[in-house]
């Protein structure tokens, strides 16, 4: 094992944490009834606690094809506090199965979940991340 | 040079791991705790705060003329009442009180006005959205300055003319709801200009984020820095109480005891969507774009009953506490707190800490380090 090694691993494990939130809430979920398969990527990956922000939703088939056109609603609450979002989010469409999901804000750190109800051509569905935001 | 930059690393991380232990004599901080301490301080405060719906926030003559106007008594129906009859600058901008008094008596105990300039949402329902529309308010409350706009505004006129005129343009040309939105903008103006200056525990945070064990013991005691970390850690008041003000400035129900039915935030919301003076409407300088309001929640259950958490900033120099003053003394609220009561109104938030009697004096111990002082224009 190189310096060069030891010095890259370590600054590995050193740079992980601060990005942990955001990689659980942007992985893909498959929807409650397996109709979509939803991408988010909160911006920005630091702590969005207390700042109003932007997530980037992509909305596909269950088998890959992109959604467009799709009713999407927002929803997100903590379940051991149960005060829900402190915004309403709009859902704006760019285009090609990509949405902006705007006006999303956490009011503290914790345990959160968001989610979202899908109305478009392949049918009614649910999707729902869950994840865990640091205090700051 | 790789050898000594691995051995840097090896360091940092051995530090990493290291912190989070604690000794007899000293807090060792974990870089997590210590981004948490660096948050709560005071220097992460954006000074000055902005405010896109008042184009006068910044204007000095608007602040000197707003100055003027919070502290007039003529500014109501009896002559007696002023912003400043409850707002007492020698009383860190509140009145001690456990309900406000103008005219009459209120419902709601009157909150500080300091550090109210950084809060999106206004008041203890935040049925306000900027302090300029704030501070229009209680000049309209029958119960406070007991005036009209009309009235409010035939005042300024006729007292103020030329300083009101210079900054704001000719009356002349002004609607009445004009005028009044521009009384509240130059108080705004004025209430801005009021700021915190440091208190002990800022130095604490200062001195940590140093690696300063002499500093660090020279700001706080040991039992306060024991009520820090509850407070950051197992008494979770920072989920609350977060950032430099002490507060998150959003709405939560911690079921405290309701001398009158007040749904708080539930209420709250459905004024401001309606209000003409909110940041969306027409005597806002602001974009939509730039207002919080456009994402206002829905009215739903999750927000009955649920209130603003003020700044805790000097919070052992304003006693009664909560949003009627249902509590005398600091220490009944973090009884409040550690026990959890059911909410009479709503579903309160809480759970049940635990704490014992002497990890509660700890976190009364440590809210004395956020005593500080006041400076205004």
């Amino acid at each position: 094992v190189t310096a060069r090694t030891v010095v890259a691993l370590l600054l590995v494990a050193v740079a992980a944490p601060p990005s942990t939130w955001a990689r659980e809430a942007g992985t893909s979920v498959r929807s409650k009834h397996g109709l979509y398969r939803v991408t988010v990527v909160p911006l920005p990956a630091q702590s969005p606690v207390g700042r109003l922000h932007t997530w980037r939703l992509t909305l596909r088939k269950a088998h890959g094809g992109l959604v467009s056109h799709a009713k999407i609603a927002v929803d997100g609450d903590m379940p051991e506090h149960g005060h829900g979002l402190p915004t309403q989010p709009r859902v704006r469409e760019l285009g090609r199965g990509r949405y902006l999901v705007e006006g999303m804000k956490f009011q503290m750190g914790g345990a959160w979940y968001v989610g979202f109800a899908i109305k478009a051509r392949p049918g009614r569905d649910v999707a729902r991340f869950e994840f865990v935001l640091p205090q700051s | 040079v790789r050898r000594l930059a691995a051995i840097t690393a090896v360091g940092v991380v051995a530090g990493g791991l290291l912190a989070g232990c604690s000794s007899e004599d000293d807090t060792q901080w974990s870089p997590a705790q210590l981004s948490v301490l660096r948050s709560l301080s005071l220097s992460s405060l954006a000074e000055p705060a902005r405010d896109p719906s008042n184009r006068y926030t910044a204007d000095p003559d608007a602040s000197a003329l707003g100055r003027s106007l919070f502290f007039d008594k003529r500014l109501s129906a009896n002559g007696r009442v002023s912003c400043a009859a409850c707002h007492m600058p020698s009383r860190n901008f509140q009145d001690g009180r456990r309900v406000a008094r103008g005219i009459g008596v209120t419902t709601r105990r009157t909150m500080s006005i300091v550090g109210a300039a950084h809060q999106t949402w206004l008041f203890w329902d935040g049925r306000k959205d900027s302090l300029w529309s704030q501070a229009l308010v209680p000049l309209e409350n029958p119960f406070e300055h007991g005036m009209t706009r009309q009235k409010v505004v035939a005042t300024v006129r006729r007292i103020y003319k030329r300083r009101y005129e210079s900054v704001f343009g000719r009356f002349a040309k002004q609607s009445v709801d004009r005028a009044f939105a521009n009384v509240g903008k130059a108080i705004a103006a004025f209430e801005t200009r009021i700021r915190l200056g440091p208190a002990r525990f800022d130095r604490y945070v200062s001195a940590a984020l140093a690696n300063d064990r002499h500093a660090m013991r020279a700001a706080m005691s040991e039992q306060e820095v024991e009520g820090l970390e509850l407070f950051i850690g197992r008494a979770r008041c920072v989920d609350c109480h977060s950032g430099p003000l002490f507060t998150n400035g959003e709405f939560h129900n911690t079921g405290v005891p309701q001398t009158v039915r007040d749904v708080g935030r539930l209420a709250g919301v459905a004024q401001l969507r309606r209000d003409e003076f909110n940041c969306l409407g027409r005597y806002s300088d602001a974009k939509p774009s730039e207002c919080a309001a456009q994402f206002l929640p829905h009215a739903s259950d999750r927000l009955r009953g649920a209130f603003k958490p003020p700044s805790l900033r000097n919070v052992t120099r304003r006693a009664p506490y909560m949003h009627a003053g249902q509590f005398r003394r600091l220490g009944e609220v973090l009884r409040h707190y550690n026990n959890a009561p059911h909410a009479a109104v709503g579903e309160s938030e809480l759970h049940p800490l635990h704490l014992a009697h002497r990890q509660l004096a700890a976190l009364g111990a440590f809210l004395e380090t956020l005593e500080s002082r006041t400076r205004s224009p």
